[in-house]
């Protein structure tokens, strides 16, 4: 359950380490981000650019305050499913993706809901070590 | 007006009597065939359905052996339980809590993958769920049915179950 003003953990080594909610896309205002929905990001804290990395590699680094959209892959309010069974996790996380779809990043670390695969997010799911 | 009852009195031929004569009006009430009996008799109705529900989702009746409360054999929180589907995927994890429901009985596993807990619920009795095996039983339990204080914890928190398991694979070889 994420909405505005949510800090949401990053999984991918994009650069960014924590981000803020601000925006959930395609529901009600009164709704909130689960598994697989798409929302717009603030990113909060970044991991620091080392010097010698130079030109187009430290330009596609994020710093903070940009602003990119996000696909949440695991939550903390558990996630009911078709049998009835649900999956929790301890902490909110997300990716960064791009405006098309496209992950920012280039890994992904970290355990992920196996619901990304039928909302159309397989990509992020491969990357994954292991989704439950 | 004049024309009217002219019309109806064409109709009707004399000497025929216009009031209704009173029969004689017989009581009889409509004996029915009796139907089958749904519920035998001195049964239940609840148990019965229950019965046939547990018949068609637990057919050979092992998952009801599993969970019989009067057996020493029937998990307990703090138990290391797997859960595998039918289509093989397997889930390894920490009993937190079973609650009983009759044909709603769920249990709650927690283990931890990549440093994050995980915590999956699942139907005992759904047809999807081809096996639940118990792998290890503490030598030590706290007094407590619902296991959620560990949440969170460093001491009582479940670890990673999935090294637990490959660890336990490699001694048996």
């Amino acid at each position: 359950m994420l909405y505005l003003k949510s800090l949401v953990k990053v999984l991918d080594n994009s650069g960014a380490q924590v981000v803020e909610c601000i925006k959930v896309l395609r529901k009600s205002p009164s709704n909130c981000a689960r598994v697989g929905d798409r929302m717009v990001v603030v990113v909060k804290k970044a991991r620091p650019i080392p010097q010698n990395l130079t030109g187009q590699a430290a330009a596609q680094k994020l710093r903070k305050g940009d602003i990119r959209h996000a696909v949440v892959v695991r939550t903390k309010q558990p996630t009911s499913r078709p049998d009835g069974s649900t999956v929790r996790f301890d902490d909110n996380a997300c990716v960064l993706i791009q405006k098309s779809g496209e992950i920012i990043g280039t890994r992904v670390t970290g355990v992920v809901a196996k619901e990304l695969k039928e909302k159309g997010y397989t990509k992020i799911a491969t990357l994954a070590p292991r989704s439950v | 007006m004049d024309r009217l009852r002219q019309a109806l009195c064409q109709r009707l031929p004399a000497g025929i009597r216009t009031f209704i004569v009173p029969t004689r009006k017989v009581n009889v009430v409509p004996v029915y065939e009796q139907t089958p009996r749904l519920v035998p008799k001195g049964k239940s109705p609840k148990q019965v359905m229950t019965d046939k529900l547990y018949a068609k989702y637990d057919p050979d009746g092992s998952k009801r052996a599993l969970f019989d409360k009067t057996k020493p054999t029937c998990p307990r929180a703090g138990d290391i339980l797997r859960v595998t589907k039918k289509d093989k995927s397997s889930f390894v994890g920490m009993l937190l809590a079973l609650n009983r429901n009759h044909l709603a009985t769920t249990i709650l596993l927690r283990t931890k993958i990549s440093g994050i807990g995980v915590e999956n619920r699942v139907h005992v009795y759904n047809p999807d769920v081809e096996k639940i095996e118990v792998l290890r039983v503490p030598a030590m339990r706290w007094p407590k049915e619902k296991y959620y204080f560990v949440r969170g914890t460093k001491k009582y928190d479940a670890g990673d179950l999935d090294s637990f398991v490959r660890r336990q694979n490699r001694n048996k070889h």
